[in-house]
């Protein structure tokens, strides 16, 4: 009956159905990958496809987040999944219970290279969520702060060696804003209105403050969680950051000499050195460790990872999990030049190659490995999760001045705990 | 007198004007800014006119996204849906109208309630239902939950109605089926209505986000409107860019309706309910 | 009607195309979406079937209340203010006496309501983005800071209103104007003789005779803006701290990324039944309306 509706709709409704038999493999390719980080991966799928003229990776990028995973999603749950996909490894205690990603065998992988001992440790069991390899992580990404080298020196808050001097305490941190307040309308270009970017800085300072975002049931246990809110709160209402900032403006309010520092990823690397490169930043610019401004170090940090989305309705075919693994070994032995979009390798081999210890301004960072906190492992956190959607429907307001730190984490606990 | 007349009406067709002109501004705003090289439109010190005309926007969309591929999406649905709105609507306004047949009255009732139903709110059964027939991210799967007019049906019955009964019955005895009379009397005399409410179905398809924003998840198979709020492959800062897309979306269902005007107009009237 | 000899073989034939997707794209649905809301089935395939447990689940649940009431106050933003601008505007254009000017007029204001609603969020995005909006300029201008339309509790359900009022005031001007061109213009004319003042005609003639479009522009409204999905998606996507969430919006949210068909499928159904019962009261509003001419 159901073949019959569908010859009867194929008869009179006008379709596509495209893509003969061919001898080329084509790969179908999901990322959200925007930016800097855009341009380059672009760049290597170019690199892949020329050499290996048998696949060929048919490349899109959807927009970042709720968006990308939602169409993951519905994707597989109607069989029209792309055959690889990147994925945060973040999201992946999220979705290895909703059967969305593809377990890869030891012997899979194994057939293109790619095993254990070539990955830092916790990356790989991270990939492993859940007893299986469900991805295979192509990086590590952190936060850092970027700092007009000018502006703070001449501000004086630069030592001999020009390292910024205001990253020790809070105390410390908040003068040398002062001071920048004197200079500037908004001594920090931070995108205030994005509630991913609020829980990387926020989840940092939690972190620096020793404080826990669950335990047990319970979410933000004591007081931790407001305090660490407040500061944010607080770098607001001083004036020393603007409320409401977008992403693109947040960068554009750095690139331009608006602010001096800006928090963001490491991913936005590639975008000051390309402008340095080409004469269109006006300064010298600096990356360094966030700010620490409780007891300890702490830098939220996250994986993007290349994995394969799971339909029961439409299972990925030998011939393209062939092609798909050939491209995950590929990218994984090439990411020497993912790591010039600022992301830290997980390729301990590429980590280790002389070629990445003497890649600027990378080095300068790279002992932020050392005090890197992951999101917490549950189907609650991660990427586009229920703690980012909390992040962007009540902790954003807060920092912008909507409602205090207590409000906001009150009304946050209760979402997420009616869901734990 | 009449003097004061004449000043109140140029005071107000001034005023009106101005109304309009301040109306007009978003778009005129949205079409400076895709004008504009992108370093300009961040630059606090804006100006009402691009100090440089710059079409750099439009090319960066044109050679840099797969905006082609979004127009064949949208002209692809847009016509199929209107096709088949017209070619379901108008039999059946016909048999409605003309014909006197078992459960006439019934389909008649099916037909005005149907005017009520939120299609929208049907979404999560819609979505399965094409998932079953195999057809998200294919052109039917978007245009198939759009072709259900009722009230295009009830403006076909309005206008049959209206028809005079001798041209119908000479044809009967003439022998004609009543295929042959719709095609050969009915359709030719009221040419302006399907042309009319083919205009305002095309529209209404091109314009369309929310079937395809549910019945597409691959961004080659994306309509127009659906992509440019989808797809990012941005680098920078990229809001001339933003614009020049909007106003690429916006040009073909802009310039129909300069073209159309009249038509278009008559067919919003006549598909709220007022008479034309 | 002359009874053709062949004549149920025809009628039946010819309806046929659009009895067939009424019954597919209609009537099944509806019938699945109210079965599939008895169950706790996920996106696609069948749950286990739970009785009226969603339902009731509903009635507790915080955020489908607040969605209602957001849906509501959205409502009551735009349909009222959309009505009485565009019979304002409707007047100033009938007005004029040039009627290239008019028509001008009338295609300036209609050009907005042919557009994509996602040019129209774009486009205003644009205007009112935080940074760099030209409104932002305008509000320094009279001395006031720059507001974040979209972010902020107090502005952000407003601002939608605003866009959609300006994306869609477009057709209740064309209706008023039809309207008011048919008002019989002797009727002024004596109303002049009588010496009535522009508000008694307005008052007296032009309201209560335009008062069945006005009728009818209100009920097509409440219906249209009932559904408001698009806008709301794309400008606030329901923040802040959901004061911008809408039912159908809640729909999407359900089904779609926490893959909860029955829920979602109970909530649609409620929104299905109020858009159903406003409609129902606008047939008999338009009706009664019908029977007093």
């Amino acid at each position: 009956m159901k073949n019959k509706i569908i010859s009867f709709f194929a008869g009179i409704v006008i379709s596509i159905y495209s893509f003969g038999a061919s001898a080329v493999t084509e790969v179908v390719w999901w990322d959200f990958l925007g930016g800097g980080d855009g341009v380059r991966m672009k760049q290597m799928i170019d690199n892949f496809n020329e050499a290996h003229p048998d696949i060929q990776i048919n490349a899109t990028t959807l927009e970042w987040g709720v968006p990308f995973y939602t169409k993951v999603q519905t994707s597989a749950a109607v069989g029209e999944q792309p055959d690889i996909m990147t994925y945060h490894l973040s999201r992946f205690p999220l979705a290895v219970p909703t059967g969305v990603l593809r377990p890869i065998s030891a012997e899979e992988l194994a057939s293109v290279g790619i095993t254990a001992d070539r990955f830092f440790p916790a990356n790989w069991e991270a990939a492993n969520f859940g007893g299986a390899t469900h991805g295979v992580p192509l990086d590590i990404h952190a936060n850092v702060m970027y700092f007009n080298a000018e502006v703070l020196g001449e501000a004086g808050l630069l030592d001999e060696n020009g390292h910024p001097t205001l990253l020790d305490g809070v105390d410390n941190f908040m003068n040398g804003l002062a001071k920048l307040d004197e200079m500037m309308e908004f001594p920090i270009g931070f995108a205030s209105d994005n509630g991913g970017m609020i829980w990387r800085w926020w989840y940092s300072i939690l972190n620096m403050m020793e404080g826990d975002f669950v335990d047990g049931s319970s979410i933000c246990p004591g007081d931790k969680c407001e305090k660490s809110l407040q500061i944010l709160i607080d770098l607001v209402e001083k004036g020393y950051m603007p409320s409401n900032v977008d992403y693109q403006s947040a960068k554009g309010m750095f690139i331009s000499g608006e602010s001096a520092i800006h928090i963001n990823g490491v991913w936005e690397v590639p975008t000051m050195v390309d402008l340095m490169r080409n004469n269109e930043l006006g300064f010298k610019f600096g990356v360094v460790d966030m700010p620490q401004v409780g007891p300890k170090m702490a830098t939220w940090s996250d994986s993007h990872a290349f994995a394969i989305p799971h339909s029961d309705k439409n299972p990925i075919s030998d011939e393209k999990l062939e092609a798909v693994l050939k491209v995950m070994g590929w990218m994984s032995d090439n990411s020497l030049f993912w790591g010039t979009a600022g992301h830290i390798p997980a390729n301990t081999e590429v980590v280790d190659s002389v070629f990445y210890k003497n890649m600027q301004p990378n080095s300068t960072y790279a002992n932020i490995g050392e005090n890197m906190v992951v999101d917490p492992f549950l189907p609650i956190a991660g990427v586009a999760s229920p703690t980012y959607d909390a992040f962007s429907n009540y902790i954003a307001p807060a920092v912008n001045g909507e409602l205090s730190a207590e409000e906001a984490i009150q009304m946050m606990r209760d979402d997420l705990e009616a869901l734990m | 007198m009449t003097k004061k007349i004449t000043i109140s009406w140029t005071v107000l067709t001034i005023l009106s004007l101005i109304v309009a002109l301040i109306f007009m501004f978003p778009l005129y705003w949205a079409a400076v800014t895709s004008l504009k090289q992108e370093t300009e439109v961040i630059d606090p010190n804006w100006s009402i006119f691009p100090r440089i005309l710059s079409l750099a926007a439009y090319l960066d969309v044109l050679t840099k996204s797969a905006i082609g591929t979004w127009y064949i999406n949208s002209i692809a649905t847009s016509i199929g849906i209107t096709l088949l709105v017209i070619l379901i609507s108008m039999p059946c306004g016909y048999a409605l109208s003309q014909i006197d047949f078992v459960g006439r009255k019934i389909i008649l009732l099916a037909v005005v309630v149907s005017i009520m139903v939120p299609g929208t709110a049907l979404v999560i059964a819609l979505f399965v239902l094409i998932s079953d027939f195999n057809m998200i991210n294919t052109w039917s799967g978007v245009i198939l939950p759009q072709v259900l007019s009722p009230v295009c049906v009830i403006v076909y019955k309005q206008f049959f109605d209206q028809v005079p009964k001798e041209l119908r019955e000479a044809s009967i005895i003439d022998g004609a089926t009543e295929f042959q009379i719709l095609i050969k009397v009915y359709m030719p005399l009221n040419w302006g209505i399907t042309t009319a409410l083919a205009l305002v179905t095309f529209i209404g398809a091109w314009n369309n986000f929310f079937w395809p924003f549910i019945m597409t998840t691959k961004a080659e198979m994306f309509t127009v409107p659906v992509a440019i709020t989808s797809v990012s492959d941005a680098y920078g800062i990229f809001l001339a860019r933003d614009m020049a897309v909007a106003i690429l979306a916006a040009l073909p269902v802009t310039a129909f309706f300069l073209i159309f005007q009249k038509r278009v107009t008559q067919a919003i009237m006549l598909t709220s309910g007022i008479k034309g | 009607m002359k009874k053709y000899s062949n004549s149920n073989f025809w009628g039946l034939l010819l309806a046929f195309p659009f009895i067939f997707f009424y019954v597919l794209f209609l009537l099944y649905p509806t019938i699945y979406t109210l079965l599939f809301s008895f169950t706790d089935s996920p996106l696609i395939g069948w749950g286990k079937w739970v009785g009226l447990e969603n339902y009731f689940k509903l009635l507790n649940d915080k955020l489908f209340l607040k969605s209602l009431k957001n849906t509501f106050v959205f409502v009551f933003w735009t349909v009222v203010p959309n009505t009485l601008i565009g019979l304002m505007c409707a007047m100033m254009i009938n007005r004029l006496k040039n009627p290239y000017i008019a028509a001008f007029l009338l295609a300036c204001f209609f050009i907005p309501h042919i557009l994509p609603v996602t040019v129209v969020t774009q486009v205003w995005s644009w205007m009112l983005s935080k940074q760099y909006g030209i409104i932002q300029e305008f509000l320094e201008f009279l001395g006031y800071a720059k507001i974040a339309f979209f972010k902020k509790k107090q502005f952000a359900m407003p601002a939608v209103a605003i866009v959609t009022i300006w994306w869609t005031v477009g057709f209740n001007i064309l209706l008023f104007i039809a309207g008011l061109k048919s008002i019989n213009p002797e009727i002024y004319e004596a109303s002049d003789l009588d010496g009535a003042n522009s508000w008694a005609k307005f008052r007296y003639i032009t309201w209560p005779l335009i008062w069945p479009i006005t009728a009818l522009v209100l009920t097509l409204q409440l219906i249209f803006q009932l559904k408001i999905f698009d806008q709301m998606y794309l400008l606030t996507a329901g923040g802040p701290f959901n004061s911008t969430l809408v039912v159908l919006q809640l729909v999407y949210k359900q089904g779609f990324q926490m893959n909860r068909g029955g829920y979602a499928s109970a909530i649609a159904m409620v929104l299905f039944l109020i858009i159903i019962v406003v409609s129902i009261m606008q047939y008999y509003v338009l009706r009664d309306k019908e029977k007093d001419k």
